[in-house]
């Protein structure tokens, strides 16, 4: 499958969350988006903004899984699982917490530290690789495949 | 009212018998911190694994101290937030043992035990003695997986602030990772804090300028991580300083919200204070002092209560039974808090 590549700068949260919401707009079910960057590159933050995407309540808290690994939204037009690789030791434990479950479901998947286990994911998940610049700006390094069209006319828009 | 306490959410399983909500027959828990070590914090299937070897023994030495499964009442469990796998090994048990014996079966919200804490204790000489309820009050769940902000009540528990992003728990978590330190890192870094200067390094607190009581704590850990890039990760006394130094900022981003709280909420008679960090000492001297100021009773538990325990669980699940909340062999865990601002979830006297 082709991959189209994308580079967006992001230079404050608002602009971190107003990526993610525009991408949980566009996001249709099953969609999976796989985060990778060091610590405070923003993850929960974008997570935040693709809830919001999906109409999730700006009062409800979308807050880091890194502790119970799985939190899932149900108010919004889908639901978000949102999942935290970061103390997965070994890719077989994904299995446990049900992650192809996850992704093979109707809602939008989101997994912080997803290049812990790459191999996990399906090969049309849009890949999100965040490097902060000396400037504490952030690059979205995304990856998103040609047949995701209504993503891709969303960020060729950017 | 003897009532049974399953608690598996996360690191422990336990398993307690409280008497009419107050008084703890027997309290027993198995960590599994020893087995996590090594990987720097919960592995979900390997919690959910060790759940499955200790539950049963677990169970019988918290039964054996009233005499068998005849002397309970009612069977209580922990069903949510938490691990999926991990909580599902305490409702399969809680469901087994209601089912077999007829007793009824109360599901258990995490976060509103452990707010229960400081109301169960030991008629033991010695031992701490359970606080009276005392409503309202504004409750401080501190942990590795939460920092909520409640008002507790008749009417029920209400979320008042929380953290937008980490946990106070896993901000300590995170820092010890990045610094190289053990699990769990809240204990190390306290440590190494108390003998640091507090003063030395200036780090953020989170969301202190804005308006409301939420919380943030990642722009802290982004601080640290790039305090270290800069400067290496220090030894001896330049690291008990940096611990003391981070332990401020987390502790002053929950005290500037916790003191606006209490400023507008002047109806309330306690503060209580619960979670894993409560163990946390300059929290435990900061809480002390906001309730001095604000002519508050403090409560905070014993660590051994602030923990994941079952004790807390059965204190909660006595209530629940007395107003007849019980829940079908149906009961299923959930992972997600559903913690919201919109609608509150019932306290333990709520009705």
């Amino acid at each position: 499958m082709e991959v189209r590549k994308f580079e967006i700068r992001c230079s404050t949260v608002e602009d971190t969350h107003a990526l993610g919401k525009k991408m949980g707009q566009a996001a249709a079910p099953g969609t999976v988006m796989a985060l990778a960057g060091p610590l405070g590159a923003g993850k929960t933050h974008f997570t935040q903004g693709v809830a919001l995407g999906l109409g999730i309540p700006e009062d409800e808290y979308v807050v880091s899984p890194t502790f119970v690994v799985v939190m899932e939204h149900h108010s919004g037009r889908m639901p978000l699982y949102h999942v935290d690789l970061y103390r997965l030791e070994e890719a077989e434990e994904a299995g446990e917490i049900g992650l192809q479950d996850m992704m093979a479901s109707e809602g939008v998947t989101v997994v912080e530290w997803a290049d812990r286990f790459p191999e996990l994911f399906p090969t049309d998940t849009i890949w999100i690789h965040i490097t902060i610049n000396p400037d504490m700006t952030r690059i979205f390094h995304i990856e998103v495949s040609e047949g995701n069209s209504n993503l891709l006319k969303i960020l060729d828009n950017l | 009212m003897k009532v049974l306490g399953i608690e598996t959410s996360c690191d422990e399983n336990a398993v307690a018998v409280v008497e009419d909500g107050r008084w703890i027959l027997s309290n027993v828990v198995s960590s599994q911190i020893e087995l996590h070590g090594p990987y720097g914090g919960v592995v979900p299937e390997l919690a959910s694994r060790h759940h499955m070897v200790t539950m049963l023994p677990v169970l019988d030495e918290a039964l054996q101290a009233v005499g068998g499964l005849d002397a309970i009442d009612v069977v209580a469990v922990t069903n949510g937030p938490g691990l999926v796998g991990s909580l599902l090994v305490g409702v399969q048990t809680a469901k087994t043992l209601a089912w077999a014996t007829g007793k009824p079966l109360v599901a258990v919200n995490h976060l509103h035990a452990h707010l229960y804490a400081p109301f169960i204790g030991w008629k033991e000489e010695g031992r701490y003695s359970p606080a009276d309820i005392l409503y309202p009050n504004i409750s401080l769940l501190v942990s590795g997986g939460h920092t909520i902000i409640f008002r507790s009540s008749e009417e029920g528990m209400q979320v008042l602030g929380a953290t937008r992003d980490d946990a106070a728990g896993e901000a300590f978590d995170k820092a010890a990772k990045l610094l190289g330190l053990g699990y769990p890192g809240g204990k190390v870094i306290d440590e190494l804090a108390e003998k640091g200067d507090p003063n030395a390094i200036r780090f953020p607190r989170g969301m202190k300028g804005k308006p409301g009581f939420d919380m943030s704590f990642s722009g802290l850990k982004t601080a640290l991580s790039q305090w270290i890039e800069s400067n290496g990760v220090p030894g001896d006394q330049a690291l008990r300083d940096l611990a003391a130094s981070y332990r401020a900022a987390v502790i002053d981003t929950i005290i500037i919200k916790l003191r606006r709280v209490l400023e507008r909420q002047t109806d309330v008679r306690a503060l209580v204070v619960a979670g894993g960090v409560a163990a946390n000492r300059e929290l435990r001297r900061r809480a002390s002092e906001l309730a001095r100021e604000f002519s508050l009773e403090l409560m905070i538990p014993p660590i051994s209560l602030c923990t994941d325990n079952a004790a807390m669980v059965a204190g909660m699940g006595y209530h629940l039974a007395r107003q007849e909340e019980f829940s079908g062999l149906d009961l299923n865990a959930y992972a997600t808090s559903l913690i919201s601002r919109r609608g509150g979830q019932g306290g333990p006297v709520s009705r």
